[in-house]
């Protein structure tokens, strides 16, 4: 079964990118256009692992992440932050409300799909 | 259980093996693959980016679509939180800001053709810094620009994208993924903004009503 990864971001261009560069490696994409709907899909879909931007309308991604930690069938679904926050406070915050990674964009798409790969390939 | 990747070069010259390659020199051909390799996923990557750019800014015909894009290109792609967009107005003779990121509005609302880094970018239709700019004191708020590229269309100027800031976390100088995406903002950008703002002139005079239900500019003069 393929693999499924939530993108999150409201940028429709970051949204974009991400699909083209992770189309080709097999997995199943799907995709949240603010943390409010990124929880509501974690719940609903359970993605394998979450790509979460951090700056976005409605609720940011730290509160997104701590939500989707607190609901019992996604406390464990790794999740990378990806930001243009590249202050220690971001970062920080960022991993206290539980990601497992934070990037920090601009990046290519290469970067992103072997972080991808080191969580999902390794179980 | 065969070892022969172990065998030294030594091992082979005295054991008698005359053609059995260097062990060095196969991780070094090794290596050049891998990086090889990994400069062309880059290439690849940097590829679909700059196709995705160019796609994204003729998605829409609305104005506010397209600078939206132009932002999100500049903020995601090239990577900075300090840039401004302008437009020239319809004098044409100044460029206004239709949309800026971390600076003053107030101070960048308004820039002369031809005066300064920015109107100069723009009256020469050369990108700054390049090889072509013409001679031209910075403004005193132009003093920590990094790039400025007019947006010309068929020698039309349209407008123009300053950047100021690049994020910190990036390579500081421009790379030649940022020329290339500038290139693309220069052309597609251009053309995107014209696009747009004919089309709201259309809508504004009534002739293009057709338009939502997919008849298109081809009703304009029926």
């Amino acid at each position: 079964m393929k693999k499924k990864i939530l993108l999150v971001d409201d940028a429709n261009m970051v949204l974009k990118i991400e699909q083209l560069m992770l189309r080709e490696s097999g997995y199943e994409l799907l995709t949240a256009r603010n943390g409010a709907e990124a929880v509501e899909t974690a719940r609903d879909a359970r993605p394998d692992l979450i790509v979460l931007d951090v700056v976005m309308p409605e609720m940011d991604g730290i509160e997104a992440c701590r939500r989707i930690r607190s609901m019992p069938e996604t406390a464990r679904t790794p999740i990378i932050m990806v930001s243009t926050r590249f202050e220690k406070i971001n970062i920080e915050a960022g991993l206290a409300a539980g990601c497992n990674e934070y990037m920090t964009k601009p990046f290519l798409g290469p970067e992103l799909v072997e972080k991808l790969k080191s969580y999902l390939d390794e179980e | 259980m065969s070892r022969d990747h172990d065998i030294t070069p030594r091992d082979a010259a005295t054991s008698g093996a005359e053609t059995l390659p260097e062990a060095s020199p196969s991780k070094t051909r090794l290596q050049e693959i891998v990086e090889r390799l990994e400069t062309l996923e880059r290439q690849n990557a940097a590829l679909k980016s700059l196709c995705l750019a160019a796609h994204q800014l003729h998605e829409s015909l609305r104005h506010d679509s397209v600078v939206a894009t132009i932002h999100e290109i500049i903020a995601n792609l090239v990577g900075s939180e300090e840039f401004a967009i302008y437009e020239v107005a319809r004098d044409g003779s100044t460029l206004q800001l239709v949309a800026s990121m971390g600076i003053d509005q107030a101070r960048f609302a308004l820039r002369r053709l031809n005066e300064g880094l920015i109107g100069t970018a723009v009256g020469a239709g050369s990108a700054f810094p390049s090889g072509d700019f013409p001679h031209q004191a910075a403004l005193a708020d132009e003093r920590e620009l990094t790039a400025c590229i007019p947006l010309i269309l068929d020698e039309i100027p349209i407008g123009a994208i300053a950047i100021f800031r690049l994020l910190p976390q990036r390579t500081p100088h421009l790379t030649e993924f940022d020329r290339d995406l500038f290139e693309v903002l220069a052309r597609h950008g251009a053309a995107a903004l014209f696009a747009s703002r004919a089309s709201a002139r259309l809508d504004e005079s009534g002739a293009c009503a057709c338009r939502a239900d997919g008849l298109g500019v081809l009703d304009a003069g029926a």
